[in-house]
């Protein structure tokens, strides 16, 4: 158990969390999406209409 | 240890060197003041109902006999090194005395091949190696601080970038940043303009490489610092908060000077890795905007022509140009060394 010294400002602990959620972000979304993308057929991934049918998958539920 | 017991555990060592390291380099340094054999002409004459012609056509058998009798081709000298392929002196005086102003001057120089490669590799280098250096350290410290719980999951996703393959990544880039892509899509509507196009654009395709650089080698960074973090004397640390030192001040005058000799390993590494970058380039078909020195070796072996003189002379090249940007690191390391 830390002691309250030990404790870290709540400052702190908001920007620690900002700081991993936007790595995180970085780091995964890449392979994420195209992990989602695996799932789509080329006409939606790489949609001219609206890119949004990446995520609706248009063509793909057809 | 003794003088005996010494070489014999140097021994593999020095001679795998030898082997894969030294003579490799000998061999390019040969190779590279030698060019190419020129083909064998011969003057042959053709004589018909309406008299004899004069032409001239290629010796085959006496080509393959001279390649066959000097296999390493015709001695050079730096001839190739420069060619204006290469350093290009007889076309840089040119540009020198043609061109009105620096600007002018810098614009001739880079269509000059080697002197566009040797831009994009430096500014690369240059803006890649400090931003790993200060991204990875920010993560670390940031995961290190995070609760035990967390910091698998949090370690496996940071790791993520470095562990495919530099080619499959800057792939999986590309695609996203394609005008159909979903960070395409959004910088066209961040910019308001349907019609934009990194691929298009060379500072835009200039900065989503330095942005690919800085994603795939931070995880490298991070790793090190991370390591290097779990050995940061908790005393001292302590004692610091006695004194009334607050986060940024331990980490100011206790971590950063704990991982120093950690970021002249990376700064190193990442030196050395950012001047050869390569993959990026192919991946996201930037030859057009972005070529490289590594870019230029690849060219020169590719293809129905291999210049082997050309690419072993660019390497030469690439060689002096990591020896300069290393030795000021090496010599503040041989330094502290040598004073303790």
């Amino acid at each position: 158990m830390s002691s309250k010294a030990q404790r870290q400002p709540v400052a702190i602990t908001f920007l620690v969390i900002g700081v991993l959620a936007i790595w995180m972000i970085l780091a995964a979304f890449p392979f994420l999406w195209t992990l989602w993308g695996s799932f789509k057929v080329e006409g939606d991934f790489f949609s001219k209409a609206n890119w949004a049918n990446a995520l609706t998958g248009k063509l793909t539920v057809r | 240890m003794k003088h005996k017991s010494f070489f014999w555990f140097v021994l593999p060592s020095a001679l795998a060197m030898l082997l894969f390291i030294f003579f490799p380099i000998v061999s390019v340094l040969v190779q590279s003041v030698y060019v190419d054999h020129e083909q064998v002409i011969k003057t042959v004459e053709t004589c018909d109902l309406f008299g004899c012609k004069e032409s001239t056509t290629v010796d085959q058998n006496a080509t393959a006999a001279l390649r066959a009798e000097h296999p390493l081709g015709q001695f050079a000298g730096f001839k190739t090194y420069t060619d204006r392929n290469h350093l290009a002196i007889d076309e840089f005086g040119e540009n020198w005395t043609r061109s009105n102003s620096w600007r002018d001057f810098g614009a001739q120089m880079l269509n000059l091949p080697f002197y566009k490669a040797i831009s994009f590799t430096l500014v690369f280098t240059f803006v890649v190696t400090p931003l790993v250096i200060v991204l990875g350290f920010v993560v670390a410290v940031a995961v290190n601080s995070a609760v035990k719980a967390i910091r698998g999951p949090l370690i496996f996703f940071s790791l993520l970038p470095m562990m495919i393959t530099p080619l499959v990544g800057a792939l999986i880039l590309f695609w996203m940043v394609d005008a159909r892509g979903v960070v395409g899509a959004a910088l066209q509507y961040l910019a308001g303009d349907p019609d934009l196009s990194v691929k298009a654009s060379t500072p835009l395709m200039w900065i989503m490489l330095m942005v690919y650089g800085v994603w795939h080698s931070t995880p490298f960074a991070f790793i090190v610092y991370y390591a290097g973090l779990q050995s940061v004397n908790q005393d001292t640390l302590e004692a610091a908060r006695v004194d009334g030192a607050n986060r940024w001040l331990q980490i100011r005058h206790v971590i950063i000077p704990h991982l120093l000799p950690l970021t002249t390993f990376i700064a190193l590494m990442q030196l050395m890795d950012n001047f050869r970058v390569f993959e990026p380039i192919v991946s996201f078909s930037a030859e057009a905007h972005a070529t490289s020195l590594s870019w230029a070796i690849f060219n020169d072996l590719g293809g129905e022509t291999r210049q082997l003189s050309s690419a072993a002379a660019t390497s030469v090249l690439t060689i002096i140009g990591v020896a300069i940007l290393l030795s000021p690191v090496l010599v503040r390391t041989w330094r502290e060394f040598d004073r303790k």
